[in-house]
């Protein structure tokens, strides 16, 4: 349970800061012409995950699948920084 | 759901509830309070009604005098405009070079620091609200509040979905006290629910702002987040690239006062189809340079997001630009919503009502929490109850009616302390924290069972007195103010009044359960016979 907490809130917090990034990055047009909505999403979806933490059958699967979320959405984050616009 | 799942979210909700219940009751009273903000203002100072008009007139002569002593705020000086609010002060504000905040009120004789301000009873009540009277440190606890909020609300939807339809409007009223108050918690937090997200979204939002700012900037936005965010929140273009652009001069164009740049704001703002446009607060940026620019920001009415704003040339009155309802963009529509929830500031004072109205709701439920924890727990069949319900039970008391006995107490002492020969602003403060430790020390003492009865009963008699003492001193005051047709003074009167009366009755259905309710319970009045006595006690 504990271990699972932990894994919500520290490997969610970059999880959903890169997915919100990426958000913004990808989204047609401007990324700074909705930058403040994307970001007013984030609390929200750090909740939604920390919440869904506790689906996983024990807290190692927890720690892992959200390690390996965050090592995809920041390889993602990484290659549409490269490639797209931004701000 | 599996019932496995059930159960983890049951104890997260549990144990979020516990980690955040007794914040958000403060923060729930007190911002429910706080939705009469301008009135209680009013009513605390009756000495200080300004005449506002002839007090903006001189902003624009106290500008030039602060940015002549002052060379820092050359860069960017905002000030306040009294917009019609008796009560609202007209105060200047601007960044020194080492970072520090200054301020200088109209009628202050020179600048000080913007931290030191006083504490005035509606100043302090908001201050309860956003960081319990902690300074530094308080807004940032409370904004990791919110997020344990927010996942409390999401287990406690979750683990209530399956029964939704078929509990809502079940309030089963009984021998069994315990789904009494599980019914009204349900009830309660389902009904409210759209509103406390609401909260536990722009609640993080507000406080932790400008954490999250930062860890973005330098963790996705790679340093570039920051003068984007400058961009996205207000009507003026990149203002360090203004500097960059300006021509370097010694100040010698004339600027606009702050009252003329307030008035062609408002006009451009109305042509260009705002319901109005009230200026509550504009600012200079290079004050008196040439390419100086203004910024103006108003409240509009029947938009979401009230507050529009109105970029000028300072020393022309030339529109820049404008961000108002209806003619702007995502960012600024939203962060305009950002506030317009959280403070209710959309709709008309039947919203502020309703505001207020499931403020309190809200702090009822984190109260019948609380209550909840303690009657799952507790010995059936004991009149000793264990160690944790009895930890609950008295800091539930102690802290939640100490709370609300604390501001009772601090309304009181606002109106006493000029007949002590003391400033009212100085004295709020430590009047609350001194009564809310002493409620604590009383409920230590005297145990929760009477204490929570004695609590209640004081609150119920200072709220009275509230409203009391207010006619009783100030009777001509009153009068005067429902003759210009003004109804807040009396409104703040007749609602203390209302709360005491609500504060007696719970103090006395409290008593009935203390003398009358099941003696195996913490809040039964008589002691336990013996200390961890494990002595069977027939049920019922």
């Amino acid at each position: 349970m504990l271990a699972k907490t932990f894994a919500g809130i520290l490997l969610g917090l970059p999880l959903c800061m890169a997915i919100v990034g990426l958000g913004a990055y990808l989204w047609p047009g401007s990324t700074e012409s909705v930058l403040i909505p994307w970001l007013a999403g984030f609390f929200p979806l750090w909740t939604v995950v920390i919440a869904a933490t506790y689906m996983f059958r024990t807290g190692v699967r927890a720690w892992a699948w959200l390690a390996i979320a965050n090592v995809g959405a920041f390889a993602a984050l990484f290659l549409a920084k490269h490639t797209l616009p931004g701000i | 759901m599996k019932s496995s799942t059930l159960r983890t979210f049951t104890t997260v909700h549990t144990w979020t509830g516990l980690l955040a219940g007794f914040a958000l009751f403060i923060a729930f009273y007190a911002g429910a309070i706080t939705m009469f903000h301008d009135p209680i203002d009013v009513w605390a100072l009756p000495k200080a009604e300004l005449a506002d008009a002839q007090v903006m007139d001189k902003a624009g002569a106290m500008m030039a005098d602060i940015v002549a002593k002052h060379p820092a705020a050359r860069e960017s000086i905002g000030v306040t405009y009294a917009a019609g609010h008796p009560s609202h002060e007209v105060s200047a504000y601007w960044m020194e070079k080492d970072g520090t905040w200054m301020t200088q009120a109209i009628d202050d004789a020179g600048a000080h620091d913007a931290e030191d301000h006083e504490h005035g009873l509606a100043d302090f009540v908001y201050e309860l609200h956003y960081d319990l009277g902690i300074p530094e440190i308080g807004i940032y606890l409370m904004g990791i509040v919110s997020v344990i909020y927010g996942l409390a609300l999401l287990t406690g939807v979750l683990i209530h979905l399956p029964n939704l339809l078929r509990e809502l409007f079940a309030l089963r009223p009984g021998h069994n006290l315990k789904r009494l108050w599980q019914d009204a918690h349900n009830v309660i937090g389902i009904l409210s629910l759209p509103f406390h997200i609401i909260f536990a979204v722009t609640g993080a939002l507000l406080c932790l702002t400008l954490v999250a700012l930062m860890a973005f900037n330098t963790v996705i936005f790679d340093g570039k987040l920051m003068s984007a965010f400058e961009r996205m929140t207000s009507a003026l273009p990149d203002t360090a690239a203004m500097t960059a652009a300006a021509p370097k001069s010694d100040g010698t164009v004339p600027m606009l006062a702050p009252a003329e740049l307030g008035a062609i704001a408002r006009k451009a703002a109305i042509a260009a189809g705002a319901a109005n446009f009230e200026p509550d607060y504009m600012r200079y940026v290079h004050y008196g340079q040439p390419g100086a620019a203004a910024e103006v920001r108003g409240t509009s009415e029947k938009t979401l997001g009230e507050y529009g704003m109105v970029a000028l040339d300072a020393s022309t009155g030339r529109i820049i630009n404008m961000q108002l309802t209806g003619a702007r963009d995502a960012n600024h529509a939203t962060y305009s919503a950002i506030f317009g929830l959280h403070f209710g500031t959309f709709g008309s004072l039947s919203l502020r009502w309703l505001y207020f109205v499931l403020g309190l709701a809200g702090a009822f439920l984190f109260y019948s929490g609380n209550l909840l924890y303690i009657e799952t727990r507790r010995k059936r069949r004991q009149a000793e109850q264990p160690m944790k319900v009895r930890a609950m039970a008295t800091a539930t008391v102690g802290v939640c009616l100490g709370t609300c006995f604390a501001i009772s107490v601090m309304f009181i002492a606002n109106h006493l302390a000029p007949y002590l020969g003391a400033e009212p602003t100085h004295v709020v403060q430590p009047v609350c924290f001194i009564t809310f430790f002493a409620a604590i020390a009383w409920t230590f003492w005297r145990r929760p069972a009477k204490a929570a009865v004695d609590l209640l009963w004081a609150t119920a008699v200072t709220s009275v007195a509230v409203g009391v003492l207010d006619i009783a001193l100030h009777g001509e005051r009153l009068s005067r103010t429902l003759a210009e047709g003004r109804y807040e003074v009396l409104g703040v009167d007749l609602v203390a009044m209302a709360m005491g009366a609500g504060f007696g009755w719970l103090a006395v259905a409290t008593r009935r359960r203390a003398v009358a309710g099941d003696p195996c319970s913490v809040w039964a009045a008589k002691a336990p016979r013996a200390r961890g006595s494990t002595t069977a006690v027939p049920e019922g």
